[in-house]
């Protein structure tokens, strides 16, 4: 019995992928599509804090790649334009749900044991603490470690200076040094700032 | 104040690869036992980011694709008529010119070798002939050297269409992963 190879597409980069797509390649856009879902899903899914306006951006965002991948620029990292374009429609989200009334929270059952056992085993890994954080800040995290972006890209998707994402870098991995690490001291020292600081996470 | 300042360069460190921490906060840190807990800490929770994966389990991950890529048009939108074949043709004439000009470049001929042992055998009387003989070659290197800029030129101008070039192969390949 023989193992079938894997199809062609797995080998390729994202960038060829993309180069493919805009020649009408249709399998090339469907392993995007693949590799991405679940990295857009899990970036864009703090921002809109609800898993079915999550799953909708994702869709519109492939479908917005879809229709203008003849734009990709192949000096760009594929990732960079993809996550570019996710970002600015959950800012147009974002501001049109603005005013939608939050809805009334579920009444919760008594946990399950074995459940709580399984959360306190999952809150000790580092990116469950940072889904806690400011959404701005996880995906900051995200496009750094998750997606291994340098500066100048993030700060092309979020749409700030390389300075601002820095300092904002900073602050989240101060925010979550102070969840993981006891007797963390403040990246801005008490007797330096006056009072103690904290970094706002909500 | 100081420390804040260091704390800062440490944790901006972590962002650039290739560039470590600036020496004089390193000296800093080893002196100072409050940075150097900060900068501990913040490399744990770096290498963590790093290594460790997240774990999403409110969604249906490998269902999301495939309903994603079913909503897709079947199709992708096609370049405007005629692009395409332009693209072909110039991609073909790069290749064509690409080969010129290596084959140019291969029938250039060697350049002759210099007289240095004659002009140093020449008699006293000979040598201003052979000076002006010598100052006239090297007009003749240097018009003949202008005469080898535009392919250099040419080339250094094919060198800047490599993307180009590179979008071209892809395009190959895609044929093939067409099914
Ligand atoms: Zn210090």
């Amino acid at each position: 019995m023989t193992i079938p190879a894997p199809p062609i597409t797995d080998c390729l980069t994202d960038e060829a992928l993309a180069l493919a797509a805009q020649a009408g390649n249709r399998a090339a856009f469907t392993q995007l599509v693949e590799r991405y879902s679940s990295r857009l899903y899990c970036f864009l899914r703090q921002k809109v804090r609800n898993n079915q306006d999550a799953e909708d951006l994702v869709q519109e965002t492939f479908m917005r790649a879809f229709q203008k991948i003849r734009l990709y620029d192949s000096r760009w990292r594929f990732s960079t334009w993809l996550y570019t374009v996710a970002a600015r429609l959950a800012v147009s989200h974002y501001r049109k749900h603005r005013e939608r009334p939050v809805p009334a929270p579920v009444v919760e059952t008594p946990p399950d044991p074995q459940d709580v056992l399984h959360r306190q085993e999952e809150a000790a890994q580092v990116w469950t603490l940072a889904r806690d954080l400011n959404p701005d800040y996880f995906q900051l995290l995200w496009l750094r470690y998750q997606e291994e972006m340098p500066i100048k890209d993030i700060a092309h998707v979020v749409q700030r200076t390389r300075l601002q994402v820095r300092v904002q870098l900073h602050r989240a991995r101060g925010a979550l040094a102070r969840k993981l690490v006891d007797g963390y001291p403040e990246a801005i020292p008490a007797e330096s700032a006056g009072t103690r600081q904290t970094v706002s996470c909500g | 104040m100081f420390c804040a300042i260091h704390r800062w360069l440490i944790s901006r460190a972590l962002d650039d690869g290739r560039r470590a921490q600036p020496a004089p906060t390193r000296r800093h840190v080893q002196r100072c036992a409050e940075c150097r807990r900060f900068a501990d800490a913040l490399d744990r929770v770096h290498r963590r980011l790093a290594s460790e994966h997240p774990v999403m389990t409110e969604t249906a991950a490998p269902e999301l694709a495939r309903r994603i890529d079913r909503a897709l048009p079947a199709h992708l939108p096609s370049a405007p008529s005629g692009v395409g074949r332009l693209q072909w043709l110039q991609a073909a004439a790069a290749a064509l010119l690409l080969v010129a000009v290596f084959i140019a470049a291969l029938s250039l001929p060697e350049p002759a070798p210099t007289p240095a042992a004659e002009f140093a055998q020449a008699s006293p009387n000979d040598r201003p002939t052979l000076n002006r003989l010598s100052a006239s070659g090297d007009l003749l290197l240097a018009v003949s050297r202008r005469a080898e800029s535009p392919m250099h030129q040419e080339i250094q101008h094919l060198q800047k269409h490599a993307a180009d070039t590179g979008r071209f192969i892809v395009d190959c390949l895609d044929l093939r992963l067409t099914p």
